[in-house]
C-alpha cells in the first residue's frame, strides 16, 4: 500500500516483516508492522522527538497532511517528515536532514577510511532501527556511534578514538543482551 | 553507577558491531577452527559442518553471536557432553583498551585469557577465536512431553520427578533437558545424544506420567537437529525479534535442590498470581556434566557447580507492566523463600538482570576479586564498560541496582505527539 507524500516521495509498508525498505526515494525509510513493529515505531518516535526537543534547528513543525486519519509532520528547517499513524498503529518516517560532525565522528570516519557504510551517528535517520537495534525495547539506549569495522586494526582504531574522546566502548555480535548492554545505555533526558 | 550523560558533551558509548568479522578456517590436522568474532551461531554451525562435520557446544538461538555467547558462558544442549562454548576456546585475538591487538591463551597473556573466558565484555573485544571442535554426534533423539493445565498445582509432582531424574549424579551426559512452563501448561523436552534404542532404554516415558502429548524425532544429521532446536516455542516467539522484555534468573547447585514444599508453593503461586501478559515463560535448563568438570577458578566463568538454571521472561506490548514484573520477581522470591539456608544462588551472566543489586558479584562470584585486579591493570580507565561490567579494584560495593532509564511508553509518545 504505497503512500505518496506531497514531496513526491513514496513510501510503502506491509503487514509482514518487522523491518524493511519500502521507500522510493534516495533516503532510507523503514516500515514496521503491527505486533513487534508497534514497539519499533515507538523507538523511532522517541528518538525523533528527543532530537526535535533538543535541536534548535528544528524550529517549526507543521501538519502538512491530514489525510488517511494520520497527520504527517514536516519540519521545514531540515526536511524531516514523520508520518504518525494512530498511537497504536504502524509508523513510517524518512529523513533527508544532515548535521555537523563532532571530533568523535571525525575520528571514527578516519578510523574507518571514510567508508560511510561502516559507521552511523545519532543524526542519521533510522539510527535506532537500523543501527542501535535495541533488543530489549523497555530499556532505551542511545550510543554516540555505531561502527562496523572490517578488520582488527579498524576495531583498535575505533577503541582509540573512543578512549581519546572519553567515551566507553561496547562490542556487539548477535546483539542479544537482555539489557542492551552491547549498545550502551543512557539515562532519560 | 552509570552516567553516560555529560561525558565530553557526547551522549552514550561507542558501539563496535562485529558483523564484518566473519573469517573461518578449519585446521584439518588439529581440528581447531579460527572463527571471526562477529559470527552468528547459525553460520558457525554451518561452517563447521561444511569443514569436516565438526561442531562445538553452544546455545539454541541461531541469531545469537559467538562474540558474547562464548565469552560469558555459552550453554546449550551439548554442554553436558562438551562443556560451555567458552570451554572450547584455545586462543583469542583481542583488542585491548589501549588499542593494542594481542593474542591470549594459556601460555601468552594468560590473565587476559582467563578473564575473556567468562567476562570479556569488561576487558576487550575478541576479534578472533581459536576453538577446539568435536566430531558431530551421530544419531540423536529430540523428545518432548507436553502437559496442559487444569491447574498448575497438578503439574508440581511432574516437576518433582524431573528434578529427581536430572539430579541423579549417574545421569548420562548424553541426556539434555529443559522444562518450560508457560500459559498453556508445561513442556519437558530436550535432546538425547545417542540412538533411539539407547534413549528408549532410559524409559523417560515412565518418569513423566500424565503427559498429554509425547513426541520423539530421530535426527541422523546434525544440521537438522540444530535447526530443530531453533523451533523451540519460546525461541520462535522471542528469538530474533526485539521486544519489550523482562527477565529473571536463578542458578541451582547440585547440592541444593528445590524442596518439594517449595515446588508446591511455586506451582500454586502460578495458579494464583496475575501475570499481566499471555507471553511468559519459566524455563528450567539442565546444565552440569562436562561444564562442571572444570575447576571454579580455572576460567572467570563462575558457575561450575550449577546443576540447572531457571530463566523466566515475559514479553509485553508497548512496555512490560509492573504486574508482569511482580509476577516473575515473585517466582524467584517463592523459590528463594523455600530454600532458606541457600544464599549464594549466583546469576548466569548470559541472563543479564539489570535489577540485581550487585550484578558483578552474582555473575562472577568467587572469581570477581581476581577479575577486578586484572581489570585495573588491563583497562584502568574502564573503557569497556556497561552497567554491570567488572568494576575496577577498589570500587565501592554497590548498595542498589543500576538505575534503569524509563522508556516513555505509548502514552508518552501520544502526549509528546500532542505537544509538538
Amino acid at each position: 500500500m504505497p503512500l505518496i507524500l506531497d514531496s513526491g516521495v513514496s513510501l510503502s509498508w506491509g503487514p509482514s516483516g518487522d523491518r524493511g525498505y519500502g521507500c522510493g526515494s534516495r533516503s532510507p525509510c523503514q516500515f514496521v508492522s503491527l505486533g513487534t513493529g508497534r514497539a519499533c515505531m515507538y523507538v523511532l518516535l522517541h528518538e525523533q522527538l528527543d532530537t526535535w526537543r533538543t535541536d534548535r534547528r528544528f524550529i517549526s513543525l507543521e501538519i502538512t497532511n491530514l489525510a488517511w486519519n494520520f497527520p504527517t509532520y514536516k519540519c521545514d528547517a531540515c526536511h524531516v517528515f514523520l508520518v504518525l499513524f494512530s498511537p497504536l498503529g504502524p509508523g513510517v518516517g524518512i529523513s533527508m536532514g544532515s548535521s555537523q560532525s563532532t571530533p568523535l565522528e571525525n575520528g571514527i570516519k578516519v578510523a574507518l577510511g571514510g567508508d560511510d557504510k561502516l559507521y552511523a551517528f545519532p543524526s542519521k535517520f533510522g539510527y535506532q532501527l537500523e543501527d542501535v537495534r535495541p533488543y530489549n525495547l523497555t530499556i532505551p539506549v542511545k550510543p554516540a556511534a555505531v561502527t562496523y569495522p572490517k578488520t582488527s586494526t579498524q576495531v583498535a582504531a575505533i577503541v582509540k578514538v573512543a578512549a581519546d574522546n572519553g567515551l566507553k566502548v561496547q562490542s556487539r555480535c548477535g546483539g542479544h543482551s537482555y539489557a542492551n548492554y552491547c549498545r550502551s545505555r543512557l539515562p532519560s533526558v | 553507577m552509570l552516567k553516560f550523560l555529560g561525558l565530553g558533551g557526547v551522549n552514550g558509548a561507542v558501539v563496535i558491531d562485529l558483523r564484518h568479522l566473519q573469517n573461518f578456517q578449519m585446521d584439518r590436522t588439529t581440528w581447531r577452527a579460527k572463527v571471526g568474532g562477529g559470527t552468528l551461531l547459525a553460520d558457525l554451525t554451518k561452517r563447521m559442518h561444511d569443514a569436516g562435520n565438526r561442531a562445538m557446544a553452544h546455545g539454541t538461538c541461531p541469531q545469537v553471536g559467538i562474540g558474547g555467547h562464548a565469552t560469558i558462558g555459552g550453554l546449550g544442549p551439548s554442554s553436558r557432553l562438551w562443556g560451555a562454548a567458552l570451554d572450547h576456546i584455545e586462543e583469542v585475538e583481542v583488542v585491548l583498551a589501549d588499542s593494542r591487538i594481542v593474542r591470549a591463551s594459556e601460555t601468552q597473556n594468560s590473565d587476559i585469557f582467563w578473564a575473556v573466558k567468562g567476562a570479556a565484555a569488561s576487558f576487550g573485544i575478541v576479534t578472533e577465536f581459536v576453538v577446539r571442535t568435536e566430531p558431530e554426534p551421530g544419531e540423536c533423539v529430540h523428545y518432548s512431553y507436553s502437559f496442559t493445565v487444569g491447574s498448575y498445582a497438578t503439574l508440581a509432582s511432574t516437576f518433582k520427578s524431573w528434578q529427581k531424574f536430572v539430579s541423579n549424579p549417574n545421569l548420562t551426559r548424553k541426556f539434555a533437558s529443559e522444562v518450560i512452563i508457560l500459559e498453556l501448561g508445561m513442556i519437558i523436552s530436550g535432546t538425547y545424544f545417542g540412538s533411539k534404542a539407547e534413549y528408549d532404554k532410559l524409559e523417560v516415558d515412565k518418569k513423566f506420567p500424565g503427559h498429554k502429548d509425547h513426541k520423539t524425532v530421530v535426527f541422523k544429521d546434525w544440521l537438522g537437529l540444530v535447526g530443530h532446536w531453533a523451533e523451540d516455542i519460546a525461541l520462535r516467539i522471542t528469538g530474533g525479534i526485539p521486544a519489550d522484555l523482562f527477565s529473571k534468573s536463578l542458578t541451582f547447585n547440585g547440592a541444593d535442590l528445590i524442596p518439594d514444599a517449595a515446588i508446591d508453593r511455586l506451582f500454586s503461586y502460578l495458579d494464583r498470581v496475575k501475570k499481566g501478559t499471555l507471553v511468559w515463560f519459566i524455563i528450567f535448563d539442565l546444565a552440569g556434566g562436562a561444564v562442571n568438570d572444570i575447576a571454579q577458578d580455572a576460567t572467570s566463568y563462575a558457575h561450575r557447580d550449577a546443576l540447572f538454571y531457571l530463566q523466566s521472561y515475559a514479553v509485553g506490548i508497548g512496555g512490560v507492566s509492573s504486574k508482569t514484573k511482580r509476577f516473575l520477581t515473585g517466582v524467584n522470591a517463592v523459590i528463594r523463600n523455600g530454600m532458606p539456608g541457600e544464599e549464594d544462588f549466583g546469576a548466569y551472566p548470559g541472563y543479564v538482570d539489570p535489577t540485581l543489586v550487585n550484578g558483578p558479584l552474582e555473575y562472577w562470584r568467587t572469581n570477581l576479586p581476581r577479575l577486578q585486579k586484572i581489570k585495573s591493570v588491563v583497562d584502568p580507565r574502564d573503557i569497556f564498560h556497561n552497567p554491570q561490567s567488572v568494576p575496577l579494584a577498589g570500587t565501592p560495593v554497590p548498595t542498589s541496582a543500576p538505575k534503569i532509564p524509563k522508556s516513555r511508553g505509548i502514552l508518552g509518545v501520544f502526549l509528546a505527539r500532542l505537544c509538538y
